[in-house]
């Protein structure tokens, strides 16, 4: 017995469930393709963050971290798994900023350099910024730590800080070679001189003993000490009993010259090793002026009022290039404003101590900076002087090794025609001190 | 149309008229809806139109009536079939208040090529009823009467709502006014 409403049913339910398998297929298929994307993204994720060449680490609100790549296990020196679940800021040495952890960010960081600390101890210098990682609600409940490793940034830095020195002394050997040769050469005048008197107070000593021969055997002498005494007059016996000491006390002057300004070279030019020391800054001062005579000794007379101060933590090389850029700078400032005319300018040296940190100023009345050059005056490469006295980078790096390096400051005082002073201010402490603004 | 509201249609009128009724219905209907409809399916606005049309046709039930009828037995429905769309919403106001935000938002997740009704709700302040705004290209808002009767019920409250304005009427969104009173139990 045929019942077509229910055949109908029946067609309708068969049909629905055809279609529904149908629906099915579809939606496995389409759930397959969107797991391989997945896979994809995944995957083409974690090789990009492999890739990169900083160290990652993603941490929560309570400073623990949750995911690292490749580069933070190779910097670090820990495999991944035991880097999820560490206190993120366990991975620094405290410093005198806040420490990247359990805090809510809600900004990106500036970078700031770091020491991270590998699990074998070794302190690696690093760049490192930190930003927010916001929810779909606009929340921040993890932020995402990006770590460079800058240890061969330091090492060129060194050498080229390094190379710099040199090259600054490089500009000075001519007039270094001209400081040692004015010595050499009355060393040499004067042992010339001791040479020749030496040949006669010879002669004159064997006139001498013949005549006391001659009184020991009863002998007349008179003729013999009239001869004597004309050979005495003849050698110029005065003159040479008058300078011979005076030559003496010049040679012994000369090489004691010689010797200061030999040994503050090679102090000058001994890379140090890139660690901060305890530096005298008065001694440093008297060496540059030692280093650098030949660059003002014929436009400027020196002073230094250099006072009580104590020896500040900072990174040697650099000091005593700090002081030589700035010496040599005034002394071209004051040939400029000076030339041929004969006249002879000032630079003053004075180290005073202010609380916290020693203040350094170089004077002279050269040139003077126009207003809109002051701040360029700093910028790499950029120089006034002609070609050949100077390549531009003293300032700028005079700017990067106070400010940066030593986290110094530096202000400028000038006027045309009158002259300029460099104030430089350095924490007795070395960098971390906070200076007032 | 989510192939679900079908069903639901499905079941209102074997519920209301039976079996025969409805194979009428279906069959008064164009070839193309023979066949059915699946729940995850997705159909024509249209054909849940000429369904409302040929049933009004064969039950002699105005338009309006039978669409506000529907859209009070279709909400009970849909809670039973999605629950967790609901969860947490402890009475009407707060119901409807989350309807765009919440409860559509959990629906495209399960069907994602669903399209949804706007609702929005203004803040009550001191009074007991709410002004609730609905729009859709659909202009279904005899059904969505319906289902502020189903709000009511679900939380065991009566449901007075009047109609401020209508896009049958040329306005942009369709303005009702609705409050939930609870029922005095009687002594």
């Amino acid at each position: 017995m045929s019942d077509s409403p229910t055949l109908a049913r029946l067609a309708r339910a068969e049909r629905k469930v055809q279609l529904l398998e149908s629906m099915i297929e579809e939606k496995t298929r389409d759930l397959y393709i969107a797991m391989r994307k997945l896979e994809n993204s995944a995957r083409e994720l974690s090789q990009v963050t492999s890739a990169v060449p900083a160290a990652i680490l993603v941490f929560g609100r309570d400073g623990f971290i949750s995911l690292a790549n490749e580069t933070a296990e190779r910097l670090l020196g820990q495999p991944t798994r035991t880097l999820i679940g560490r206190d993120v800021a366990a991975l620094f040495v405290p410093g005198a900023e806040p420490v990247f952890g359990a805090q809510q960010l809600t900004a990106t960081t500036p970078a700031q350099e770091r020491i991270c600390v590998s699990t074998t101890g070794e302190h690696i210098p690093v760049l490192a910024s930190c930003a927010p990682i916001h929810n779909g609600k606009g929340q921040c409940e993890r932020s995402v730590a990006v770590i460079f490793d800058i240890r061969e940034r330091r090492r060129l830095e060194l050498e080229l800080r390094h190379s710099q020195k040199l090259e600054a002394v490089g500009r000075l050997a001519a007039g270094v070679a001209h400081e040692i040769n004015t010595p050499v050469q009355f060393v040499n005048d004067s042992i010339h001189f001791l040479h020749e008197s030496s040949h006669d107070l010879s002669a004159l000593l064997t006139r001498y003993q013949s005549i006391a021969k001659r009184v020991e055997e009863g002998r007349p002498v008179s003729e013999l000490i009239e001869e004597t005494r004309e050979f005495e007059q003849e050698i110029d016996l005065e003159y040479i009993s008058g300078n011979g000491p005076m030559a003496f006390d010049r040679s012994i002057e000369g090489l004691d010259r010689v010797t200061s300004i030999v040994r503050t070279l090679k102090e000058f030019s001994h890379p140090d090793g890139g660690m901060m020391e305890r530096v005298d800054l008065n001694g440093g001062v008297n060496s540059v002026l030692v280093i650098a005579h030949n660059e003002y000794k014929y436009v400027a007379d020196v002073v230094s009022d250099l006072g009580e101060i104590p020896n500040i933590l900072a990174h040697r090389g650099e000091i005593n290039q700090v002081l030589l850029n700035l010496v040599v700078n005034a002394a071209h400032a004051i040939a400029d404003r000076v030339g041929e005319s004969g006249e002879r300018g000032n630079i003053r040296i004075a180290t005073r101590c202010e609380g916290e940190y020693v203040h350094l100023t170089v004077s002279d009345n050269g040139t003077g900076v126009p207003v809109h050059l002051r701040e360029r005056i700093f910028e790499p490469f950029f120089t006034t002087k002609t070609v050949g006295r100077g390549t531009g980078q003293g300032l700028a790096s005079v700017r990067a090794m106070v400010i940066e390096r030593h986290q110094g400051r530096i202000a400028l005082d000038s006027e045309v025609g009158k002259g300029t002073t460099m104030h430089i201010r350095l924490p007795i402490a070395g960098a971390q001190v906070v200076l007032p603004t | 149309m989510k192939g679900v509201i079908f069903n639901i249609l499905e079941e209102f009128i074997l519920d209301g008229w039976g079996r025969e009724a409805f194979e009428d219905i279906l069959l008064s209907c164009p070839v193309h809806m023979h066949e059915g409809h699946v729940a995850p399916g997705t159909y024509a606005d249209a054909d849940m139109v000429t369904i409302v049309q040929k049933t009004c046709e064969r039950l002699k039930v105005s338009p309006a009536d039978a669409l506000t009828a529907f859209g009070r037995f279709m909400f009970p429905r849909l809670v039973a079939r999605y629950p967790q769309v609901v969860e947490g919403i402890s009475d009407p106001y707060q119901l409807l208040e989350q309807i765009d935000d919440v409860i559509h938002v959990e629906v495209c997740k399960l069907m994602p090529d669903a399209v949804t009704p706007r609702v929005r709700c203004e803040p009550m302040g001191d009074s007991d009823e709410m002004t609730v705004r609905y729009q859709s290209s659909r202009k279904l808002c005899e059904v969505f009467a319906g289902l502020l009767q189903g709000v009511g019920e679900q939380y065991g409250r009566t449901t007075e709502y009047r109609q401020l304005s209508c896009m049958h009427e040329g306005s942009d969104c369709c303005v009702f006014k609705v409050r939930f009173p609870i029922e005095e139990s009687g002594i």
